[in-house]
């Protein structure tokens, strides 16, 4: 038994390792990056195995595992990594999915003046085709850049819900699929999207029909491996209520906050289901309150990190179906860096080096016993210093 | 005085809070609610009259059916 859990160690060890030195090739503009073990939450006798805090130094990159839960089940039949990234469209959403065999999702493509940017961070990730492409729902914010993906990359099937808008932004993107010779296909509750043969691509609303373009928005749930991410586009509390009571299996790791944050959207009876790790806003300067404070406040008190494209610019998660590992091309200045989730600012050019330096300070605690002796207890996850080791009941809540 | 075929028109994207979304000429513009009457909807043809955007009835039926027309053709369920 012992030999086996020093094995199982020595396994996942290896396997951070090589999961960071090969992202770390791929994204090369990435300025902070963390890694995350994931809890396993199987009720399978498993085997709880605690590292030492290993630092895994790669010039700019530091990694950190904290607490290592290995099941003695076999893990699923993933293979390789998925990749997501929220690219920063300003105040709009455009999510970018790539599987393990390099098939592709685009969900939504931001204002129609941010389709130039759309279509050059496909081209920059080398995309050729988008075999899954979704307009979440026909507002500007969302479907603005379609028709320029449409028009630039091949194109596989095309869901939407089946709502009219009337603008010329709509019409541009009925137009630009008409001359390709597609046919859409209704997003709903219930329809599986067939991609990669390791992942589960799941619409989970609209459960039924609303008079609000923004309920009846795609939701689509993404499993790859134990890491699941959920796609809210702009669905509000109506079909957050509906899709609670549809009994679909809402639990993911990594949250699209709905609505750009706004105050309509994600309910606690909604986070209470969903229970995620991660949140990501997709926001930029708007008129509209996004993100609205008390939303901010909600997951914060629920210890989610939060990261938003207005203060981390282009955010992409990479997992490997049990690790999830986060890059983001801006640094959020007033972020204080805690030591659970490890990160280190990339050496900038020009002046701005120092004033960036100065503003990423990290707090370390070896065990509880510091943390009560520096007042902090009970830490929160998201606060600093907080980490996976010292939160052994894995409840978000350390040494309580 | 404006003549009708200056008037500034517009095509409403969606309501955001206290802001009439309007997409004029393709492009969407942030209306405070004041000054967009109050039986304006999603969807509708709207000009601006006498400093208040009003929903044109006529312009938003046609516009309507020839989206709707549209989609039936592009719809495959």
């Amino acid at each position: 038994m012992k030999y086996r859990i020093t094995g199982l160690i020595w396994t996942i060890l290896l396997s951070v390792l090589i999961f960071a030195g090969c992202t770390s090739v791929e994204t090369n503009q990435e300025s902070q990056v963390h890694v995350a073990q994931k809890t396993n939450q199987a009720t399978q006798a498993s085997a709880i195995v605690e590292t030492q805090h290993e630092n895994i130094q790669d010039n700019q990159q530091v990694t950190e595992t904290s607490q290592v839960q290995a099941t003695t089940q076999q893990n699923n039949d993933v293979s390789g990594e998925l990749q997501v990234h929220f690219i920063d469209v300003g105040q709009g959403a455009s999510q970018l999915i790539i599987g393990s065999s390099g098939k592709t999702i685009l969900i939504d493509a931001g204002n129609n003046n941010q389709e130039e940017e759309i279509v050059a961070y496909l081209r920059k990730n080398s995309i050729q085709k988008i075999d899954i492409l979704v307009g979440t729902h026909p507002d500007a914010d969302h479907i603005g850049g379609l028709d320029a993906v449409i028009d630039n990359f091949e194109i596989g099937k095309i869901y939407m819900p089946k709502v009219q808008s009337n603008t010329k932004t709509f019409e541009d993107v009925l137009l630009a699929i008409q001359r390709k010779g597609l046919k859409i296909s209704t997003a709903k509750a219930g329809v599986s999207l067939d991609w990669e043969p390791d992942a589960k691509v799941q619409m989970i609303a609209p459960v039924r029909e609303y008079n609000d373009d923004n309920d009846m928005s795609a939701v689509i749930k993404l499993t790859f491996g134990e890491i699941s991410f959920l796609f809210t586009g702009d669905a509000e509390s109506k079909s957050e209520h509906d899709m609670i009571n549809s009994k679909a299996d809402l639990k993911s790791d990594v949250l699209l906050v709905a609505h750009h944050g706004s105050k309509s959207s994600t309910a606690e009876a909604f986070l209470d289901a969903v229970q995620p790790s991660y949140g990501v806003i997709q926001v930029g300067e708007n008129n509209y309150g996004h993100p609205a404070p008390e939303i901010l406040e909600r997951l914060n008190k629920r210890g989610v990190k939060v990261y938003r494209n207005d203060l981390h610019g282009d955010i992409v998660f990479v997992t490997d179906g049990k690790n999830i590992k986060v890059s983001h091309t801006k640094d959020d200045k007033e972020e204080a860096t805690a030591a659970g989730r490890t990160q280190e600012t990339q050496e900038k050019q020009g002046t701005q080096a120092t004033q960036s330096k100065e503003t990423t300070e990290t707090v370390v605690y070896k065990n509880c016993t510091e943390v009560r002796q520096a007042g902090k207890a009970p830490l929160y996850r998201g606060d600093p210093g907080y980490s996976r080791k010292l939160d052994r009941d894995g409840d978000g809540v350390a040494c309580e | 005085m404006m003549k009708e075929g200056i008037m500034l028109k517009g095509i409403v994207d969606r309501f955001e809070g206290n802001v009439v979304v309007i997409e004029i000429d393709g492009v969407t513009k942030d209306i405070p609610k004041e000054i967009v009457d109050s039986k304006v909807k999603a969807g509708d043809c709207v000009v601006l009259k006498n400093g208040k955007w009003i929903t044109d009835e006529m312009e938003t039926k046609k516009r309507a059916e020839r989206i709707k027309g549209l989609m039936e053709q592009l719809w495959e369920d």
